[in-house]
C-alpha cells in the first residue's frame, strides 16, 4: 500500500511542490504567506476549473480544446446584457454563464456522439465558430464596465484574516467554489453511475457498450459539463480582471490541458484523477509565482514547466518499460 | 438439457452464415465448438447470447421456447458470453469488474456496491480461486483477467457460459488451470461452450465436440476414447488433408549458428544450427518459449545472451532493423494484430517490407517497378483476390496469410521463421504455403517452422526440435520420427 502510494504520480506531484516551495521561501519568505498563496490561488483559480472539465473529456477517452472559446462567449453575453439591462446580481450571473456555457457544450457533445466524429476535430472546429462569432457581433470591443456584483467571487474572502497594514486577506470565494467543485467532482467520478461510466468509456469503449453503459448520455453529458464549467470559469476571470476582453483566455487551452497530463491524466482515456489535476494546477501556480518571487525572468517559466511535464510522464513511461520487461512470459528450468 | 438452438439461420443480406443448424448444451456439460474462421460458430454464439437476432429458427431454454431477446435478457435467462477480447475495464478495481453489469442492470445512480463483496468472494471459493479484489485490472496478466471475466459470468447468475478461443493468449501451464476450473464448476452444474480451433485441447477438456463448416452443423461427437482427431479436422476441413512427402533440400553449408542464447523469463542456453536449405521444426506446447525464441531471433524481443551467426558472420538481432539486414524474416502467430495492416491495399500490404529496394537513393518510389513487383508475388503465391487495391481485409485468412509470407519473400531473407503459419487457414492454402516454402528451401533460403500440428512438422521439417520449459530438450531427424513418438517428446519434457 504505501508503495503504491509513494510510486504514485500525486505523491511525486507533492513532493516536488513542497520541494519548490521550500527553495522559494528560502530566497524569498514572502512565498509563504497566507496573503501571497490566497492571491496565487486565485489568479490560479479559472485554469483550476477549465481543468476539472477537461480532466473529466480525457477520463472518458475525448478531446476539447473549445472550453475557452466557450468561456469568452458565456463571458462576454452575460456581462454584455447585465450592463445592458442593469441586472447586478451575481448569482443570475453565475445561472446564466453556465446555461450558455452549456448550451455550446452540448453542440460538441451532439455532433461528437452522432457523428462519430473525432472529438479533437469537431473542438477545433467549434472553437474557431463560436470565437469568430463573437469577434463579428462585438467587433472586439473590450467591456471595462462590470457589474459589482461579481467582485462577490474575487474580493469576498471566505475566513477573513487581517495582516500587519490592516487589510483583509484570505482565500476568496471563486477559489472557494474551485475547491467544492473538486471534492463534488471526485465524488461523483468515484461513486456514481454516470461518474463510473465516463471512466469506463475512456478504458475501453467496447467493454462499456457490452457492459450496458449508456454511451450516448454519457457523451453528450461530459461536453455540456465541460462547458458549464468553462462558462462558470469565465465569470471568475471578469471578477478578477475587471474587464471583458474578447480574447483573453483562447489560445490558452494547452496550458489548461498541460496542467491536467501533468497530473497524471492519460490522453488515452481512462486514467486519471481529481486530486492529480489539483495538484498539477499547484504546480504550474507554485512555478510561475516562484520564478517570479526568485526574480527569475518570466520566459524561463514555460521551458520550466515544459521540462517538469517531460519529466513527470518519463517516470510513469520508465517504470511501465520494466514492468513489461520483467515480466515471466515462460517458467524456465532451472540448472539441474 | 439447458439450452436447445433448433434450426437456426441467419442471413446478413444475401450471405448466409447459418443454415438450418442444431445446437444443444446439457447441464454441467463442456461443449467444445470447432470450426475454421467464417463457419458461422461465432454467428451463433452471439445468437444464442441475444447479441445478434436469428433470421428463424427458435430457441429453448430449459425446453421452454424463448421468444427474440437481447444481451440483457439473456443474461437474465442464464447465459454469459466472454469474447476474445475478454470485454473488461483495464482501469478498474478487479471487484468493480467483477460487479459492474450487476450494478448498471439494478438502476441504482449512486454505486453501493459493498453488499456485492459477500457474493463475489462466494463465487470465487465456488471456483476455487483467490484474486485480489482491489488491485487494479491492467496491472494483472491476461490468464488472470481472464479468471475475473469468468467470475463476472459467474457472479451474473450464468449458468452457460460462452468462452471464445479462451487460451489463445495464455501459457500451457496457465492454460491446465483453466481448464482444472472449467472441470470443477462443471461438477457443480455450470455448463459451457468452448470454442476453439486447437483440436488437443478440445479432447482433453470437452464432453461433446460439435463440428461446423461453411455454417453447416458437420457432426456432434461424444468425447471419448475412440474419437479421433484427425477424423475431428477432416470434418472441419470438408476434406481430409494428405501430407506430401518432400525431398530434402538441405545442405551442408551451415546457415545460421545459435550459441547459448538466453533471456531471462523467456528462455536459457539455446544452442542450434540450421543449414541451407533446411527446414527446422521447433515443437513444443505453449509456453515452452518457442515463440519467444522466434522473437529474439527477429530482434523484436532482443535476447540478453548469447551468440547469432549467420553464414559465418556475426549477426546482430538487437533490433528488428539489424536483424532484418543480417537476413533474418519472421512471419508472427498472430497475422492479424501484427502481420497485416488490415485497413490498407492488398498491394500496399506485399509491398511494405520492399520500398527500400523500389525507390531509387532520395527515397523516390519507382509505381511502375512498387506494382509489378507486388503482381509478381501475388501470382508466385497463388493469391486469389479481386482487385490489387482492394483492402487487405477482404481476403479470406487463407490468402492474407500468403501475402504476409509473399512480404517477406520479396526481400529475400536468408532465413524465414514462420510461427504456426496455418492456423485457422483451409486446405488449400496450406499446401499452397508448404510449396513455396519448400521451393525456396530449394533455392537456399533457411526456414524455422514452429507449429502446433504436427503431422505438418513430420512431412515439412528435416529436423525437429523439442522445447520445453524455456529449453531445447531433443533434437530429432523428422524422417525417422513418428507423430506418437514426437507427441512423447513434447509431453515427457513437460513433466
Amino acid at each position: 500500500m504505501l508503495t503504491k502510494i509513494v510510486k504514485s504520480r500525486e505523491f511525486f506531484l507533492a513532493v516536488f511542490i513542497i520541494i519548490f516551495a521550500a527553495l522559494i521561501t528560502s530566497v524569498n519568505p514572502n512565498f509563504l504567506t497566507l496573503e501571497n498563496i490566497a492571491d496565487l490561488l486565485k489568479s490560479y483559480t479559472v485554469l483550476g476549473i477549465f481543468a476539472l472539465g477537461v480532466l473529466l473529456v480525457l477520463l472518458s477517452g475525448g478531446f476539447d480544446l473549445s472550453f475557452t472559446a466557450i468561456a469568452q462567449v458565456a463571458q462576454y453575453t452575460v456581462v454584455y446584457f447585465f450592463v445592458e439591462y442593469e441586472v447586478d446580481n451575481v448569482f443570475f450571473a453565475i445561472i446564466a454563464t453556465m446555461v450558455i456555457g452549456s448550451l455550446l457544450g452540448f453542440v460538441n457533445g451532439f455532433v461528437i456522439y452522432y457523428y462519430r466524429i473525432t472529438a479533437i476535430i469537431v473542438t477545433i472546429a467549434t472553437n474557431s465558430i463560436y470565437i469568430g462569432f463573437l469577434y463579428v457581433v462585438t467587433g472586439g470591443d473590450l467591456l471595462y464596465d462590470i457589474p459589482e456584483s461579481f467582485s462577490f467571487l474575487s474580493d469576498t474572502k471566505i475566513f477573513p484574516m487581517l495582516n500587519e497594514s490592516g487589510a483583509e486577506v484570505g482565500i476568496c470565494v471563486g477559489t472557494g467554489f474551485w475547491f467544492l467543485l473538486c471534492i463534488a467532482l471526485h465524488l461523483f467520478i468515484k461513486h456514481t453511475v454516470l461518474g463510473r461510466s465516463i471512466l469506463g468509456i475512456g478504458g475501453n469503449q467496447l467493454s462499456a457498450k457490452r457492459a450496458g453503459f449508456n454511451i450516448r448520455r454519457t457523451t453528450i453529458f461530459i461536453y455540456t459539463f465541460v462547458g458549464a464549467l468553462a462558462g462558470f470559469a469565465s465569470l471568475i476571470q471578469c471578477a478578477v480582471f475587471q474587464s471583458v476582453v474578447p480574447n483573453s483566455m483562447v489560445g490558452h487551452e494547452m496550458d489548461v490541458i498541460a496542467a491536467v497530463v501533468l497530473g497524471g491524466a492519460a490522453v488515452t482515456g481512462g486514467r486519471g484523477n481529481v486530486l492529480g489535476t489539483f495538484l498539477g494546477v499547484l504546480l504550474f501556480a507554485v512555478l510561475s509565482n516562484g520564478l517570479t518571487l526568485m526574480k527569475i525572468s518570466p520566459f524561463y517559466y514555460q521551458i520550466f514547466t515544459g521540462a517538469v511535464i517531460l519529466l513527470s510522464v518519463s517516470v510513469n513511461a520508465l517504470q511501465e518499460l520494466h514492468r513489461r520487461h520483467s515480466q515471466i512470459r515462460v517458467q524456465v528450468r532451472e540448472d539441474k | 438439457m439447458f439450452i436447445q438452438a433448433q434450426q437456426i439461420t441467419k442471413q446478413y443480406g444475401g450471405v448466409t452464415a447459418l443454415d438450418h443448424v442444431d445446437f444443444d448444451v446439457e447441464k454441467g456439460e463442456i461443449h467444445g465448438l470447432v470450426g475454421v474462421n467464417g463457419c458461422g460458430k461465432s454467428t451463433l454464439m452471439k445468437i444464442i447470447a441475444g447479441a445478434e437476432q436469428p433470421t428463424s429458427g427458435k430457441i429453448l431454454i430449459d425446453g421452454v421456447q424463448k421468444p427474440p431477446y437481447d444481451p440483457a435478457q439473456a443474461m437474465h435467462y442464464g447465459i454469459g458470453i466472454i469474447y476474445q477480447d475478454l470485454s473488461l475495464f483495464p482501469n478498474f478495481s478487479v471487484f468493480e469488474n467483477i460487479c459492474m453489469t450487476k450494478i448498471l442492470s439494478s438502476g441504482q445512480k449512486i454505486i453501493r456496491s459493498g453488499k456485492y463483496r459477500a457474493g463475489v468472494l462466494e463465487v470465487l471459493e465456488e471456483m476455487g480461486i483467490e484474486l485480489d479484489l482491489d488491485a487494479e485490472l491492467g496491472d494483472l496478466p491476461i490468464a488472470r483477467q481472464q479468471l475475473v471475466a469468468i467470475t463476472r459470468a459467474l457472479f451474473n447468475r450464468s449458468r452457460l457460459v460462452i468462452l471464445d478461443e479462451p487460451t489463445t493468449a495464455l501459457t500451457g501451464s496457465e492454460i491446465s488451470h483453466l481448464f482444472g476450473i472449467l472441470r470443477r464448476l462443471k461438477e457443480k452444474g455450470v455448463s459451457f461452450v468452448f470454442i476453439t480451433h486447437k483440436i488437443r485441447e478440445l479432447k482433453e477438456v470437452c464432453d461433446r465436440i460439435t463440428v461446423f463448416r461453411d455454417g453447416h452443423h458437420v457432426c456432434t461427437r461424444r468425447n471419448n476414447d475412440s474419437l479421433n482427431i484427425a477424423e475431428i479436422e477432416e470434418a472441419m476441413l470438408g476434406h481430409s488433408l494428405t501430407y506430401k512427402d518432400y525431398p530434402s533440400n538441405a545442405k551442408d553449408e551451415v546457415l545460421l549458428e545459435v550459441e547459448h542464447l538466453s533471456k531471462k523469463n523467456n528462455f536459457r542456453d539455446i544452442s542450434l544450427t540450421l543449414h541451407k536449405g533446411e527446414i527446422l521444426g521447433i515443437a513444443g506446447q505453449l509456453g515452452s518459449g518457442r515463440t519467444e525464441l522466434a522473437k529474439a531471433l527477429f530482434g523484436a524481443e532482443p535476447p540478453d545472451e548469447g551468440s547469432v551467426m549467420v553464414e559465418g558472420q556475426k549477426a546482430d538481432v538487437s533490433s528488428i532493423s539489424s536483424s532484418v539486414k543480417a537476413g533474418f524474416a519472421y512471419v508472427p502467430e498472430d497475422r492479424l494484430a501484427l502481420g497485416l495492416v488490415l485497413a490498407q491495399s492488398i498491394r500496399r500490404n506485399a509491398t511494405i517490407c520492399s520500398l527500400k529496394k523500389l525507390s531509387n537513393f532520395a527515397g523516390y518510389l519507382n509505381l511502375k517497378r512498387y506494382k509489378g513487383l507486388a503482381k509478381e508475388l501475388l501470382s508466385e503465391l497463388l493469391v486469389k483476390y479481386g482487385k490489387i487495391s482492394d483492402p487487405i481485409s477482404s481476403l479470406s485468412g487463407g490468402n492474407q496469410q500468403k501475402i504476409v509470407i509473399a512480404k517477406w519473400l520479396a526481400v529475400n531473407p536468408k532465413i524465414l521463421i514462420l510461427d504456426s503459419p496455418t492456423v485457422g487457414i483451409d486446405v488449400g492454402a496450406k499446401s499452397s504455403i508448404y510449396d513455396t516454402v519448400h521451393k525456396k528451401a530449394a533455392e537456399g533460403m533457411g526456414f524455422i517452422f514452429i507449429s502446433d500440428e504436427l503431422p505438418e512438422l513430420l512431412s515439412n521439417c528435416d529436423r525437429i526440435a523439442v522445447m520445453s520449459h524455456g529449453r531445447i530438450s531433443a533434437v530429432r531427424p523428422a524422417k525417422s520420427l513418428s507423430a506418437e513418438e514426437l507427441q512423447a517428446l513434447i509431453t515427457k519434457q513437460e513433466d
